[in-house]
């Protein structure tokens, strides 16, 4: 089974590496790909100093003296916590996250906190006050987002392992366009206290990983009962590594009016895959979804996640944290207007401006409250197709990374009804994870697997069969 | 959508807009009414509306505890204005 957390560990046990030479080592790659934008806090040296002077338990614990990144809209206790925005340039919290203390826990090493959409609302990359990210592939195109600097520094190797949080599609999409495993575990599994939301009724912290073992090793540790979250799940051992195994008859569900939207190439390579699995075995299903539905899902979305996001970012107003641009001579109505004028980007203000106006009180039946039930009939959509199989079986992006250049100048392109199946997952809280699949033009492009809530072990040894097998048809190396 | 509601709109949220970002938003907000075009040939009668993507959790109310005011001043030193522990507005 491929996994860089158990070389590391089995490494360190026999002496064939060390923690500090794993950490400079990662700190060279991250160094020498500082303009990838990767970055926002670089906390290698803070990390090395740590390591020095600690014992790991490496044989009880795999993650012990494991470095990882954090996406840098979770809260760390005396390390800056920017959201990716100007407005926390300098905030330094005064509390950790459920999830930064489980890993502090479990002897990891924060090496990094990463760079994201500005508070995660964007999904390309591009969107954040600390640079542009981009893909480790080709420095010319986009790395996807919100995740975008916890794909980067995984696919890279400036670290093992990273943590992001995915909205709408935020740790797969850009998974599928870095050649990493994005996976989103069910909702309300892993903890958000702490984790700067963007909108909660869809928010999910997920893993960024090399493969899916590491998957299944980090989410062991981080699916825990956290009464500080009020979505948090109350289920015990939903996934563990030790159950981690391949599938004999799987039973994958492809939805087949979707595949007209991929290009030839694309729709060639992902037959060649379907072909693969029918002659190890497995089954395919054919089913339809609703496109009532899916051609609705972009609108669904802005008006949920839009709506939720300019409730959640009330409180920025530069006075108890975050930047202030005001004067003594301002009252607390001035002070706001001028902190949120001189510190939300133009992204910021758009989506907020627009999730005002869905929720206003003239739009709330037909729009708002329309909308919500349109995320039921979504979801019942998903589960009947889930229920034709063990799983949906998809590319997890309608085509690999695009260019800067194309994404700023190309006024025409616009995701397509691929992209948005990833969606399906956020509105209905459902398991679902992005794995490497190919490249095309030199570029990676993943495919995704979702199962039905709370089936997140059966998903991960899915996808564990699937990385074999394509290990297996694309020829790729066992050893890191 | 007219520009001057648009405005009024930002204003509500506590920032403003130049004219540039208004001329942006305006010409997004035809695509949206376009989009909110595909809700109308769905049919959601009798359809209960979700909320959460899962509603059964087992966290609805925490208990609250006690914080120390030393844990107060650490929330406080993120804020550029103090004076004897308070947050200075004017």
């Amino acid at each position: 089974m491929k996994s860089r957390i158990l070389d590391l560990n089995k490494k360190f046990i026999e002496n064939q590496t060390n923690i500090i030479k794993n950490l400079q080592a990662k700190k060279e790659v991250a160094c020498k790909l500082s303009d990838y934008n990767a970055i926002i806090t670089n906390l290698y040296d803070e990390a090395i100093k740590q390591a020095e002077t600690t014992k790991y338990n490496f044989g009880s614990n795999l993650l012990a003296g494991i470095d990882y990144t954090l996406k840098d809209n979770v809260s760390t206790e005396g390390i800056a916590t920017t959201g990716g925005s100007l407005f926390l340039k300098n905030y330094v919290p005064s509390f950790s996250a459920t999830i930064y203390n489980i890993f502090n826990k479990n002897q990891c090493i924060l090496t990094s906190k990463t760079n994201l959409d500005e508070f995660g609302l964007g999904g390309t990359g591009t969107h954040s006050a600390y640079g542009k990210v981009k893909n480790f592939y080709n420095e010319n195109c986009i790395s996807g987002g919100s995740s975008s600097g916890g794909v980067v520094a995984v696919s890279s190797n400036m670290a093992t392992f990273a943590i992001g949080t995915d909205t709408g599609d935020s740790i797969r999409r850009p998974s599928s366009l870095c050649n990493t495993v994005g996976y989103k575990p069910t909702y309300g599994l892993v903890s958000r206290y702490g984790v700067l939301p963007y909108a909660p009724s869809l928010d999910h912290v997920g893993t960024i990983t090399s493969t899916v073992a590491d998957a299944a090793i980090v989410a062991e540790k981080i699916i825990e009962f956290d009464n500080k979250d009020f979505t948090s799940q109350n289920k015990k051992n939903i996934v563990s590594y030790n159950k981690l195994k391949e599938l004999n008859n799987i039973k994958f569900v492809v939805v087949k009016n979707l595949l007209k939207n991929l290009k030839q190439e694309e729709k060639t390579r992902f037959e060649n895959l379907i072909k693969k699995i029918n002659e190890h075995g497995h089954e395919i299903v054919y089913v339809d979804c609703d496109e009532s539905l899916i051609n609705a899902v972009a609108i669904t979305y802005k008006i949920l996640s839009y709506a939720e996001a300019t409730s959640c970012y009330g409180n920025m107003t530069g006075l108890l944290f975050g930047e202030d641009a005001s004067n003594g001579d301002d009252n607390f109505e001035a002070k706001l207007y001028k902190n949120r004028t001189a510190f939300f980007s133009n992204e910021l203000k758009r989506r907020f401006t627009i999730g005002a106006f869905l929720i206003k009180k003239e739009n709330y039946n037909e729009l708002f409250l329309k909308s919500k039930k349109i995320r039921t009939l979504i979801i019942n959509d998903l589960k009947r197709m889930i229920s034709c199989g063990d799983c949906v079986l998809m590319p997890s992006t309608a085509s690999v990374a695009q260019s800067f250049d194309l994404l700023e100048n190309d006024i025409t392109w616009k995701s397509n009804q691929i992209d948005q199946l990833l969606t399906y997952s956020n509105f209905a809280g459902t398991p679902s994870i992005s794995i490497p699949y190919t490249f095309i033009n030199e570029m990676p492009w993943g495919i995704n697997i979702t199962c039905d809530t709370f089936e997140d072990q059966k998903m991960l040894n899915i996808a564990l069969t699937l990385e074999s097998l394509i290990d297996e048809m694309e020829g790729n190396d066992e050893q890191f | 959508m007219e520009k001057v509601k648009l405005k009024e709109l930002a204003n509500s949220l506590y920032f403003d807009m130049n004219d540039s970002q208004l001329e942006q938003l305006l010409s997004e907000f035809s695509q949206i009414y376009n989009e909110t075009e595909l809700f109308k040939n769905i049919d959601t009668t009798n359809v209960v509306e979700t909320n959460f993507s899962l509603n059964n959790s087992c966290s609805v109310l925490r208990d609250d505890e006690p914080i120390s005011s030393e844990c107060t001043r650490k929330h406080l030193k993120n804020s550029k204005n103090l004076k004897d522990d308070y947050v200075v507005i004017k």
